[in-house]
Formats: structure tokens, C-alpha cells, sequence
């Protein structure tokens, strides 16, 4: 398994289905293994907050230095903002784990799309090949989506269509975003916005994920 | 006249009948003693909720709700006012989610509004803020503090209001006017963000967005350095600017940018939309 397959992974990584290979490869690369120390620390604490208890900003810190450190993000003021709407939460534990899970996936994010392309043989895959890292990003947000919007259960149709309105101007945003990515892929105005908007739809899903809580209680 | 008493009569019985029965069901009101800078939060799925101030150490919150399925509770914990509305069962319908508050606080209180859908509509209260909705449109007018507000689709609006804002859309316009703030942050997706404001020295003022329109207002007495980009849209300027250097961020050539200083540069101007247009107009 290499870097690459491995961080497409981490989503079963955090339910706890830890394929051999992917063992394997947490032992062997420092830098995969350090971000699902990143990931299990998400997992475990999760069930451990209470019912307006927000995840631990010591956490956020723990994987932006790590970011920061590895010099994989360039502007720290991206992830500060991030770390903002995550101090800013107070919300029950089905929704810490959604926000915990999009907050991962946002790391990620950053880490692949903020780095200025290196060449090939300096770094692991899946620093380098954005685009397909990109993908497996969608591919994890899109699962979470399904999640968020089949679990949405809430009895005000208002705020359920603005909810759902939102997402696809969000999802429309990204596809843009990626698609200008394409034909400019070292333009970092549209990285901006696309980061923007990867930060913007786990906000939303994580509202999302809020609202069934609160319909469920 | 005859037929004016056999139309009146009904219309009369009716009115009387409706008389015994309160347009609003279930009123509750509550009034809590506070010491110096309290702090009210407030949950709530769906209403309007208005917030006044005045000179008294006191909170009193007035709260509307039609139905019997929902709830409304207020307490005192410590110097913390906690309101909130809850749902008693599952079989509601969204004219029984309807909660209204009309509440009052001393001038310093801080405020921690969650309102789904609806209005938040806060008057002349001075401590920090903040608000998360869905749907609710958020006015504010003269308030002062650390604002920081985050809607799904409502819109923002700030009329005279001073410290510093943060302001967090994805589909709401965001507006800001007659305010007096050193240091603004509005960002919106798909919402049209208005600044007309005075830009104050060694102010910082961040707009942006993914589409629609920013408008900036200035005055021939305005001192502003200005940096606005517009990824796919356009930037129209009536400012008659200095040049500045240009930043080391490459743009791509489809880019529309401008940067210029007017007078000596005082405030900072950030400007930023991907698709949308980008508007630097004097006021009129």
C-alpha cells in the first residue's frame, strides 16, 4: 500500500477497520502514521464529550503544527480560521463525530492542496498528485453527505430546504473551483476558494448533522 | 339598516368568540435579577426574536408560542441567562416549532443567539455577540462588541454598528452600514456584501465572496489602500487611485484585479470574488 491508497482509507481507519496492508504501511511511513495518531486521537476522544462539549482545541493545534511543521500548509491563517468554527461548536456527540470526521478530511485537504507541486521523487504520492488525491477527498465528503442528508430529520421544512439548497451551492462551488484548478492548477486564489468551500460544507454538515441530533432527542 | 344588523350580527358573534380565545395560547414571561455584563443565550428552531436594551440589571424575557408542543424555559445560573425552546414531541408541524421572544438586557450583556429560521433583531446592546442561524435574517443597529455572526441562508445586516465584525455566509447578503469598525470580516458564497462605512485608519476590512456583488462605498475624505480580485468577474472602480505595488501572488491572466492607494493609504481594503463583481463607488 502506498501513501496514496493509504489516505484513501482513513475513513474505514476511523471506524476501526484497519486492513493488515494498511498496518503495515502506518509502521513503515512517519507521515501517515502521525496522521492517524492525528485521526485515532479524533476517534477516541469523540465519545468521551459530553453533551455541549466541543472537540479539543488542543487537538486542532496538535495537527496544524504537524501541518505547519511538515510545511505543508503556507498560510497559517487558513487554518486558524478553521480552528475557529471548531472552538466555536458546542454539539452533542453524534455531531462531534460527524465534525470530528470533517475536520480530518479538511487536514487532509489541506495538506494535499496547499502544497506547491514537488517534484515527483521528493515526496509520497499523494503530496504530490493533487488531483487524485482531490478525488478521494470528494469521494469522503460525498459519503459523509449521504450520510448527513439521509439522517436529516428535521421537522422545519425551512430549515431543512436551506440546508440542503446550501449544500449543492457549495458542491456547485467546489466542481468549479477544481474544474479552474484544472486548467490553472498552481493558482492559489482558486485553491483559496476551494479550500473556502471544503471549509464551508463540513460546516454545513456539520449543522446538519446537529439538527438530526436535536430532532432525535 | 335591516340588512346591516343581519350582517353585523355573525360578523359580531364571531368577534366574540375569537375574544375568548388569545391570538397567542401560551405567553411566559420572566424577570432575572443580573450583576454587571451578563450573558444571555437563546435556542430556538423558529420565530422572532427581539432583543432591546435598558438601564436596569435585570433580564426579562417575554416569550409567544402557539402550540402545546413546544416548551419554553428561561433560568438564572450564575450570572448566565439560558433560554430555550424545546420540541415536546415528535408530531409537529412547522406552525408549532413558532417560538417568539421579545427579550430585554442591560446595555454590557453578551449574547449567544441560535435561531433556525425566522429574525434575530438586536437594538442598542454593547458586549460581545454572537449568532448562528439557518434561515433567520440577523439585523443589528447600533450595537457594539466582537460580532460575530454565521448564517446558512439568512441575511446579515449591521446598520451603526461599532467594534469588530465577522461575518460568515453561504448563500445571505451581508451588510454593513453607518458602522464604525476597525476591523471587518464578511464572507458570503453566493450573498451580495455592502460596505457603507466609515473606513477607519489602520482599519481592516476583508469582503469576500464566490459570486454575486461587492459594493464599497467611499468618501472624497476616505484613506484606503485598496487590493480587490475578481477571478472571473469583473471590478469596477470610480476611485481615482495612487499606484501600489502589486502583491507577489501570481494571478492568472483571466484575472480582473486593481491596486491602488486613495489619499495616504490609511485603512486596508481586501477584496475578493471569484465570479462575482467587485464595486468601488463614491458615495453619493
Amino acid at each position: 500500500m502506498n501513501c496514496e491508497e493509504f489516505v484513501r482509507q482513513t475513513e474505514r481507519w476511523m471506524e476501526g477497520e484497519r486492513a493488515p496492508e494498511a498496518r503495515e504501511h502506518a509502521i513503515a511511513c512517519e507521515r501517515c502514521r502521525s496522521l492517524v495518531e492525528d485521526l485515532d486521537a479524533i476517534r477516541l476522544f469523540a465519545p468521551q464529550l459530553g453533551a455541549s462539549a466541543a472537540p479539543p482545541e488542543r487537538l486542532w493545534v496538535s495537527i496544524r503544527s504537524q501541518l505547519e511543521r511538515e510545511g505543508l500548509v503556507r498560510e497559517p491563517g487558513w487554518t486558524e480560521r478553521l480552528g475557529g468554527w471548531v472552538r466555536l461548536s458546542a454539539r452533542p456527540l453524534v455531531t462531534a463525530t460527524a465534525g470530528a470526521l470533517a475536520l480530518a478530511l479538511i487536514a487532509v485537504t489541506v495538506a494535499t492542496r496547499v502544497q506547491a507541486p514537488r517534484p515527483v521523487a521528493t515526496g509520497p504520492a499523494w503530496l504530490t498528485s493533487d488531483q487524485t488525491e482531490l478525488s478521494s477527498i470528494d469521494n469522503q465528503l460525498d459519503h459523509v453527505e449521504r450520510g448527513a442528508i439521509r439522517s436529516l430529520h428535521t421537522p422545519n421544512p425551512a430549515v431543512r430546504e436551506a440546508l440542503q439548497e446550501n449544500l449543492m451551492i457549495i458542491d456547485r462551488q467546489i466542481a468549479r473551483c477544481e474544474k479552474t484548478l484544472e486548467q490553472a492548477p498552481s493558482d492559489e486564489n482558486t485553491r483559496d476558494y476551494l479550500y473556502d468551500a471544503y471549509q464551508q460544507k463540513a460546516e454545513l454538515l456539520n449543522m446538519m448533522a446537529e439538527r438530526s441530533t436535536a430532532a432525535a432527542e | 339598516m335591516k340588512t346591516g344588523g343581519r350582517t353585523l350580527g355573525p360578523v359580531l358573534a364571531l368577534g366574540f368568540a375569537l375574544a375568548g380565545v388569545p391570538a397567542l395560547a401560551h405567553r411566559v414571561q420572566k424577570h432575572f435579577k443580573v450583576d454587571s455584563h451578563p450573558v444571555l443565550t437563546l435556542h430556538n428552531s423558529s420565530g422572532n426574536i427581539v432583543i432591546r436594551s435598558w438601564p436596569k440589571q435585570e433580564v426579562q424575557v417575554i416569550a409567544n408560542h402557539k402550540s402545546e408542543k413546544v416548551d419554553v424555559n428561561a433560568e438564572l445560573k450564575g450570572n448566565m441567562v439560558e433560554v430555550s425552546t424545546h420540541i415536546l414531541t415528535d408530531d409537529v408541524t412547522p406552525a408549532d416549532l413558532e417560538a417568539d421572544y421579545q427579550i430585554t438586557v442591560p446595555q454590557e450583556t453578551e449574547l449567544s443567539i441560535h435561531n433556525d429560521s425566522g429574525l434575530v433583531d438586536v437594538e442598542g446592546v454593547l458586549g460581545d455577540m454572537s449568532f448562528e442561524t439557518v434561515a433567520a435574517d440577523v439585523n443589528l443597529s447600533r450595537v457594539t462588541g466582537y460580532i460575530t455572526v454565521r448564517t446558512v441562508g439568512g441575511s446579515f445586516s449591521c446598520n451603526e454598528c461599532s467594534g469588530r465584525i465577522d461575518a460568515n455566509s453561504i448563500s445571505g447578503a451581508i451588510s454593513l452600514i453607518g458602522s464604525e469598525s476597525s476591523n471587518v470580516q464578511a464572507r458570503s458564497s453566493t450573498g451580495n456584501i455592502l460596505l457603507d462605512s466609515d473606513l477607519l485608519p489602520n482599519g481592516l476590512y476583508q469582503l469576500r465572496n464566490y459570486s454575486g456583488q461587492i459594493d464599497v462605498l467611499f468618501s472624497p475624505s476616505d484613506s484606503f489602500d485598496i487590493t480587490a480580485i475578481s477571478m472571473r468577474g469583473k471590478v469596477e472602480n470610480e476611485a481615482d487611485l495612487k499606484e501600489s505595488p502589486r502583491p507577489e501572488r501570481h494571478l492568472p491572466a483571466f484575472a480582473r484585479s486593481l491596486f491602488g492607494v486613495y489619499n495616504e493609504g490609511r485603512a486596508r481594503l481586501i477584496l475578493n470574488s471569484f465570479s462575482g463583481t467587485i464595486v468601488i463607488r463614491r458615495r453619493q
